[in-house]
């Protein structure tokens, strides 16, 4: 078996192969020591061959222990070895030994989506992980895991979730068709696979949900959703998703029903703002100054006396400022993104202002921009908000108040057109849960 | 997608040229129409224009005053563009000034600039300016933060809400100009040192000024017509003096059809005693509600009477008539005939709530 392996393998240097022997017999063993947890070699395979060696139990232990596999087949050997399985051939028979090495032992804290009251558990980069945690969490005999991989380098183990009683066949038939389609050489992100299966490259809003939360995935599987697991990747794709999942934070189901409500109310007025505030800025500083007050009016007169540029520039301006102080902040190393923060926080705050680059008004837009930006519970989509805002921002440099009117209207036309592996995108009432449910399997 | 990338380029061609940066505009506050007694030219415009600046404190409002004379209000104002060096802009000129002789001898029609422009907000407030309207526009109140702000708090009732005050909006004085048994109503602003005086109120018939009301019967104006609360009604009583503060009121008109059509006008009202000799209120509460009832009734008849006999009609008991008949060509050339001999009478009920302290 050795000289097959290492033939296969161009006989890698981190390769461990060795003949046993343990005076009565011997053994054939190759693994990759990186891969593999060495206790676990130790503890299964080792001691049972050299200080308790029993022919007879070894025999039954090769037969019977559920981490040993019967691996006859020549071309399966390599897969094995590389997934981190040691192989071994005992008495003419090869067999492969489950001991992969396990970085993450016990569920992350929550980063992106972090919660006041609710789970502090977070999934993880590996992928029996995290399906433990959504047994966990939902725990029916009803739930169906499904797997496969998808990469042809990386093959990247991919696991499909779904309630078996409440899915929406028709979704899980589009997602099955996608999927066929997918192909790549490199899958290392849930985003990826979520990019690959997207409606189409040019969607502005995104078509699937990436979560960290096992909760979250655990109440959409119970709405009938479907989830995608990725090795290596700590968020889940969910799927169908409507406009308003992306607007949801777990929170507002563990806090009381009143609070939860205003605070998606504050949500959604955050996301209009963020996403009109600077066009609106413009459209009534530029074409239609009567919509103001009087004396606001008067107030953004005079501070914008120094200026010398149109409003829309300095639109320009300060929202490029404010993507790239953004930006900067999450991709620097954490200890030197305090500085970019502060040095940007002084640039736009104050010296801006005093250099008459642009006026006082422009940075409250600006903040509120960015601020009700973060409000929205999902990135991926207040990526969305984010882009779309400079959609509206040049609809109104070109026709004012009427293109911001025309625009919001276009975009719930676009959001209605849209959908999420065959659910309309925009539908505001989930389906009633008392319709007889589906059951095929 | 390149197609759709064609299609929008053309559509950013389509851009209307109604861009222009806020900075780079002038707004009127507040404009002043004069008549120059000149049949050559008869208007004289001024236009209070707003300076904006950086700071905003008591008394920091700075404005300029552009005045040309023209033969229509509209060349005045093409004229004026020629005297500044940003564009004109009506959107917040909330304030339109008539000068009192404009009102005695102008001709109305050429009012109509007002309501025409686009830029002109409807809800714009017009006012009588006395002696002229010029004089009215250079009063800087020394507490104005805004250009041209106090005049706006003032009408508005965001600052101060005073009985006395009249408030008239342009689409007001526009219908009531076009309204059949209704006339026009203005308030007079008399320019003070630094302030304004805006205590009375001047009645029109379609064309010109017929009556001024002097501050009492302006407040009893504004009481009845306007249902106007936090107002007063006062009488002697005893050695001293009640005055009742009014916070709500409510008034009902009644025509009666005859020959000689009965306006009956019910007035309730209900308050508290701010002013009154000592324990009045406890030994006659009804008493002191009827006495004041009686007073203000005849108060108002006198002053009904007084309006009715300068042939105007600011309450709009004309179209009360039309309304409550068929309201034909011959109904309102009835009213019109009889209208010097209608008869009026006023009833009111007064409630005193309180006497305004707890014991």
């Amino acid at each position: 078996m050795i000289e097959e392996v290492k033939a296969k393998l161009g006989n890698p240097a981190d390769l461990t192969t060795e003949i046993m022997d343990n005076g009565y017999t011997t053994m054939e063993l190759c693994f990759f020591p990186s891969m593999c947890d060495s206790h676990q070699v130790k503890d299964g395979i080792l001691i049972p061959f050299s200080y308790r060696f029993d022919p007879d139990e070894f025999r039954r232990m090769l037969r019977s222990d559920l981490d040993f596999t019967y691996a006859p087949n020549q071309d399966e050997w390599i897969d094995l070895l590389l997934q981190g399985c040691v192989l071994l051939q005992y008495e003419g028979k090869v067999y492969c030994f489950d001991a992969i090495r396990k970085l993450q032992t016990q569920p992350e804290d929550t980063e992106v989506e972090a919660s006041l009251q609710g789970p502090q558990s977070a999934m993880t980069e590996d992928l029996d992980m995290n399906t433990y945690l959504i047994r966990l969490r939902y725990n029916s005999p009803t739930l169906v895991i499904r797997k496969l991989q998808k990469g042809e380098i990386s093959r990247t183990r991919i696991n499909i979730i779904y309630d078996r009683d409440k899915v929406n066949r028709q979704s899980l038939e589009e997602l099955e068709k996608r999927l066929d389609k997918v192909k790549t050489k490199l899958l290392q992100a849930s985003g990826q696979l979520a990019m690959l299966l997207g409606n189409n490259r040019y969607t502005i809003f995104p078509v699937t949900l990436q979560t960290e939360r096992p909760d979250r995935v655990a109440q959409f599987l119970n709405r009938g959703k479907i989830g995608l697991l990725v090795d290596g990747s700590r968020f889940a794709i969910m799927l169908p998703v409507r406009f308003f999942d992306f607007m949801h934070a777990m929170d507002d189901d563990y806090e009381p029903f009143w609070m939860g409500r205003v605070i998606i109310l504050f949500r959604y007025i955050g996301m209009m703002l963020s996403m009109t505030l600077p066009s609106l800025y413009i459209a009534v500083s530029m074409y239609n100054p009567e919509f103001f007050r009087v004396q606001l009016a008067f107030s953004i007169d005079g501070s914008r006396a120094a200026v010398p540029y149109p409003a829309f520039i300095e639109v320009f301006i300060m929202l490029f400022m404010i993507e790239a102080l953004i930006e900067a902040s999450i991709r620097l190393p954490r200890f030197v993104g305090s500085t970019a923060a502060t040095v940007g926080g002084l640039i736009l705050g104050q010296a801006a202002q005093q250099a008459g680059l642009v006026s006082s008004i422009m940075i409250i837009v600006t903040s509120v921009v960015a601020i009700s930006n973060f409000v929205i519970p999902n990135s991926s989509f207040s990526y969305s908000i984010r882009a779309l805002k400079y959609v509206f921002v040049v609809t109104s440099i070109f026709y004012g108040m009427v293109g911001i009117i025309v625009m919001s209207f276009i975009t719930v036309v676009y959001l209605c057109n849209l959908r999420s592996f065959g659910q309309p995108y925009l539908a505001l009432f989930l389906p009633n849960d008392k319709q007889p449910s589906r059951r095929t399997e | 997608m390149f197609k759709a990338f064609v299609v929008l380029l053309i559509c950013s061609l389509l851009a209307g040229c109604g861009m222009k940066d806020i900075d780079k505009r002038f707004y009127v506050v507040t404009t002043g129409v004069d008549w120059t007694g000149n049949p050559e030219k008869p208007f004289r415009v001024s236009l209070r224009l707003a300076i904006t600046s950086n700071k905003v404190e008591s008394g920091s409002s700075r404005t300029q005053i552009q005045t040309v004379e023209a033969p229509s209000i509209a060349e005045a104002v093409r004229h004026l563009k020629a005297f500044v060096d940003k564009e004109l802009d009506f959107g917040h000129c909330r304030v339109f000034i008539l000068g009192k002789d404009l009102v005695a001898n102008g001709n109305p029609d050429a009012m109509s600039w007002f309501a025409r422009r686009r830029d002109i907000q409807k809800v714009a407030f017009v006012g009588v300016g006395e002696p002229d309207a010029l004089s009215v526009l250079k009063v800087t109140p020394e507490s104005e933060r805004f250009p041209g702000n106090a005049l706006f708090l003032t009408f508005g009732n965001e600052g101060t809400e005073s009985s006395y005050t009249v408030t008239t909006y342009l689409f007001d004085l526009t219908r009531r100009h076009f309204e059949e048994g209704m006339d026009p109503v203005l308030p007079v602003i008399r320019s003070l040192d630094k302030t304004y005086q805006i205590d009375r109120v001047l009645l029109m018939d379609k064309a010109r000024m017929r009556l001024i009301l002097n501050p009492d019967e302006t407040q009893l104006y504004n009481m009845t017509a306007n249902e106007a609360g936090k107002s007063e009604v006062k009488m002697p009583y005893r050695d001293g003096r009640i005055v009742l503060t009014v916070n709500q009121i409510r008034t009902h008109t009644d025509i009666a059809i005859g020959e000689v059509p009965l306006v009956t006008l019910k007035v309730y009202m209900s308050g508290i005693l701010e002013e009154s000799p000592p324990e009045a209120l406890e030994n006659d509460w009804n008493g002191i509600e009827r006495q004041l009832g009686k007073r203000f009734s005849s108060e108002v008849e006198d002053l009904l009477y007084k309006i009715r006999d300068a042939g105007v009609d600011p309450y709009g008991f004309g179209l009360h008539y039309l309304a409550t008949t068929f309201g034909n060509k011959q109904d309102f050339a009835h009213w019109k005939s009889v209208y010097p001999e209608v008869r009026f009478k006023v009833v009111t009920h007064v409630k005193i709530t309180g006497p305004g302290v707890v014991r």
